[in-house]
C-alpha cells in the first residue's frame, strides 16, 4: 500500500496534480486506487488537501492514517499536517511557498517549484513540477508513466508547459 | 454512449453514467455542493441521447418538474444535497402518493442548515425515510464505492419502475466526490415500467400490489392528485375506506415485496461475536476494521445494508441470538441508530464521528478491540 497526501491553497491545482497521480496509478499501473480530496466551499482560498491512496487489494481507508509521501504547496497546510508529516517517509515541499521547517525533521525534501515553473511559463504548473520530483524521490513511477496520464488528462493548450515542468522536477537534483 | 469498459471518475459522475445506461431521459437540477457533479454531467450527457436537462429555479421546482416528466412517460432524475432535499421533501410524498416512479440523488453533506458543503456526513438517515408527511415507504440505497454510484444508480430506476415509488440514493460527499476505477459492463439490466394501454390497467393490481401506469398524451382520462382518490384516480377525501385502501397499499407494495428489495453486504457472520454495521462511505473504514480484527483472533463480522430502507432486518434477527455486541461506525450522531436499536431491542454501540471527516479502520478497530475486552 501507499498513502499520498497533497496539500495546498486552493486554486494551486492540488486536486489536479491529485487526479493525474491516482489516474496514473489507476490507468497507466493498472493498481486499486482511491483519490479523495478536502477542500473549503470558498472560492480560491482554503486548504485544499487530496489524499490517494493505491493498493493491490481493496481499500479501506478512505483517507491516509499512515503516510508515505506528503507534498506540501502552502505554509499553512504544512502547519496543519505537521504531525502526520513527522511520520510520513517522504516530505516533498516547494520551498518558495513552504519555509518554516522544523530542522529536527529529517524526512523533507525541499524543490523552489515556484521559481522553475515560472522559469518554464508561470508558477500555475508548480503543482507538475513537484509531481516530477515526487517521481525521482520515490520511485514509486516512472516519469514516462506520468507522461503518459497527463497526454491523457490535461488539455492540449497546457501540455507542452506540463511536460517541460514534470521534467524539471524529474531531473532536479 | 457510456460504452463498456474502464473508466477513473469520482462518484458522482458514475451515478450520471448509471442514469444514462438505465434509461434517463430528464434530469431537472438545481446545483449545490457535493452534487452538482451530477447536475453538469447530465447537462452534458443528456442532450447527446436525446434527452431533455433543465436547470431550475429551486429544488422544489426540480423535484415537480421530474415528477411531471415521468408522467410523460419518461425515467426522471433529480440530484441535491441537505439543504435542497430537505425542500425536496413534500414532493417526495407527492411521488409517493401519485405513485410515480422518480429516482432522487442525495449527496449528504455535513449539517444542520448549510453546515460543512464541501464535508461528508450520514445525518440524512432518517429524513430519506420519514421526511415527507403523512404515512408512506420508499426505497433508499446505500452506496460505498465509485463503482455503487453506477450499479446503485442502475438499480434505482429500476426499482422505482416495479413499484413506481420515489427511490433516493442516499450517497455523502466522500463518496460522491472520491475517484476510482468505474467498470461499466457488457450488459446492464433494465427494467421499464408497464404502461397501460387502456384505462382498465391502471387500476388493475398486481400481486405485487402494483398497476401499470398510463402516460400523458396517450389519449388516457388520466386524474393524477395528491389528495386522497379512488383507484380511477378521483378524488374523495371524505370516505375512510379509501384514505385506508390507498395508504395500506402504497405501504404495503413495499412492505411485502421487502424479501425482493433487501440486499446487502456481509462478512464473517457465520460465528460472529461482535457485528459491525455501516453504510456508505464509513462502511469502507468499517470492513477494513473487521479484517484485522479477524486477523488478530477477535470474532467480529460485517453487515452493510445497499438498501438501507426497507432495512435488512430479518437478517439481523436472524445474527441477533448469536451476537453480543452491535457497533455502529458512521458519520452522524443519529443516523440508522434508532432502526438498529429497534431491530435489535438493545442499545447499539454507535460510534459516530460528526465533523466532517470519514472514520478510519484504526478508530473503528479500537472500538471491536475494546468491545472484545
Amino acid at each position: 500500500m501507499i498513502q499520498i497526501r497533497i496539500g495546498g491553497w486552493a486554486g494551486q491545482g492540488v486536486i489536479l496534480a491529485g487526479t493525474i497521480l491516482a489516474e496514473t496509478f489507476s490507468r497507466v499501473l493498472k493498481k486499486n486506487v482511491v483519490m479523495t480530496r478536502s477542500y473549503t466551499a470558498a472560492v480560491r482560498s482554503g486548504i485544499t488537501t487530496s489524499d490517494i491512496i493505491v493498493d493491490d487489494g481493496e481499500i479501506y481507508d478512505l483517507i491516509i492514517t499512515r503516510p508515505d509521501v506528503m507534498i506540501f504547496m502552502y505554509q499553512k497546510t504544512f502547519d496543519r499536517y505537521i504531525d502526520l508529516a513527522r511520520k510520513s517517509k517522504y516530505v516533498i515541499v516547494d520551498s518558495s511557498l513552504v519555509k518554516s521547517i522544523p530542522s529536527d525533521m529529517k524526512n523533507v525534501y525541499s524543490i523552489d517549484a515556484s521559481s522553475i515553473a515560472s522559469r518554464i511559463s508561470s508558477p500555475k504548473i508548480a503543482n507538475m513540477v513537484l509531481l516530477g520530483y515526487y517521481a525521482r524521490i520515490t520511485g514509486h513511477l516512472d516519469i514516462k508513466d506520468l507522461e503518459e496520464s497527463i497526454r491523457g488528462t490535461v488539455s492540449r493548450r497546457f501540455l507542452d508547459e506540463d511536460l517541460r515542468a514534470i521534467s524539471a522536477g524529474f531531473s532536479f537534483s | 454512449m457510456i460504452n463498456p469498459g474502464e473508466y477513473f471518475v469520482e462518484g458522482d459522475v458514475a451515478a450520471a453514467y448509471g442514469a444514462i445506461r438505465a434509461g434517463c431521459l430528464f434530469f431537472a437540477g438545481y446545483p449545490i455542493t457535493p452534487a452538482s457533479e451530477i447536475t453538469q454531467a447530465m447537462a452534458e450527457l443528456l442532450p447527446r441521447v436525446g434527452g431533455k436537462f433543465l436547470q431550475m429555479e429551486d429544488e422544489i421546482a426540480s423535484i415537480s418538474a421530474i415528477i411531471g416528466a415521468s408522467w410523460a412517460g419518461l425515467k426522471s432524475m433529480t440530484a441535491t444535497s441537505g439543504p435542497g432535499f430537505s425542500l425536496m421533501q413534500e414532493n417526495i410524498g407527492y411521488a409517493a402518493m401519485t405513485e410515480t416512479p422518480i429516482v432522487i440523488i442525495d449527496v449528504q453533506r455535513a449539517g444542520p442548515a448549510i453546515g460543512q458543503a464541501s464535508r461528508p456526513a450520514q445525518g440524512d438517515v432518517m429524513q430519506s425515510r420519514f421526511g415527507s408527511h403523512g404515512d408512506y415507504e420508499t426505497i433508499v440505497l446505500s452506496p460505498n464505492s465509485v463503482q455503487e454510484m453506477f450499479d446503485l444508480t442502475v438499480k434505482a430506476f429500476n426499482l422505482s419502475e416495479i413499484y413506481r415509488v420515489p427511490v433516493i440514493i442516499l450517497s455523502d460527499a466522500e463518496v460522491g466526490h472520491m475517484m476510482e476505477r468505474l467498470v461499466v459492463p457488457e450488459r446492464i439490466e433494465i427494467v421499464n415500467r408497464k404502461i397501460a394501454s387502456n384505462f382498465q390497467e391502471t387500476m388493475a393490481y398486481g400481486e405485487n400490489l402494483v398497476s401499470a401506469m398510463g402516460r400523458f398524451g396517450d389519449g388516457l382520462e388520466l386524474m393524477i392528485t395528491g389528495s386522497t382518490h379512488r383507484p380511477d384516480g378521483t378524488r374523495d377525501t371524505g370516505t375512510p375506506e379509501v384514505q385506508e385502501n390507498l395508504v395500506r397499499r402504497l405501504v404495503n407494495k413495499i412492505e411485502k415485496n421487502r424479501s425482493s428489495i433487501e440486499e446487502w453486504e456481509e462478512l464473517y457472520t457465520e460465528d460472529a461475536e461482535i457485528l459491525v454495521i455501516s453504510h456508505g462511505a464509513s462502511s469502507r473504514p468499517s470492513k477494513g476494521a473487521v479484517i484485522r480484527a479477524r486477523k488478530e483472533g477477535i470474532r467480529a463480522g460485517f453487515l452493510r445494508p445497499r438498501v438501507l430502507w426497507p432495512s435488512p432486518e430479518r437478517r439481523m434477527i436472524e445474527l441477533d441470538s448469536r451476537v453480543k455486541r452491535v457497533i455502529l461506525p458512521e458519520m452522524s450522531l443519529r443516523g440508522y441508530r434508532m432502526e438498529l436499536e429497534r431491530i435489535f431491542h438493545r442499545k447499539v454501540d454507535h460510534l459516530p464521528k460528526v465533523g466532517g471527516v470519514v472514520p478510519t479502520v484504526d478508530e473503528i478497530f479500537t472500538k471491536i478491540r475494546s468491545a472484545s475486552l
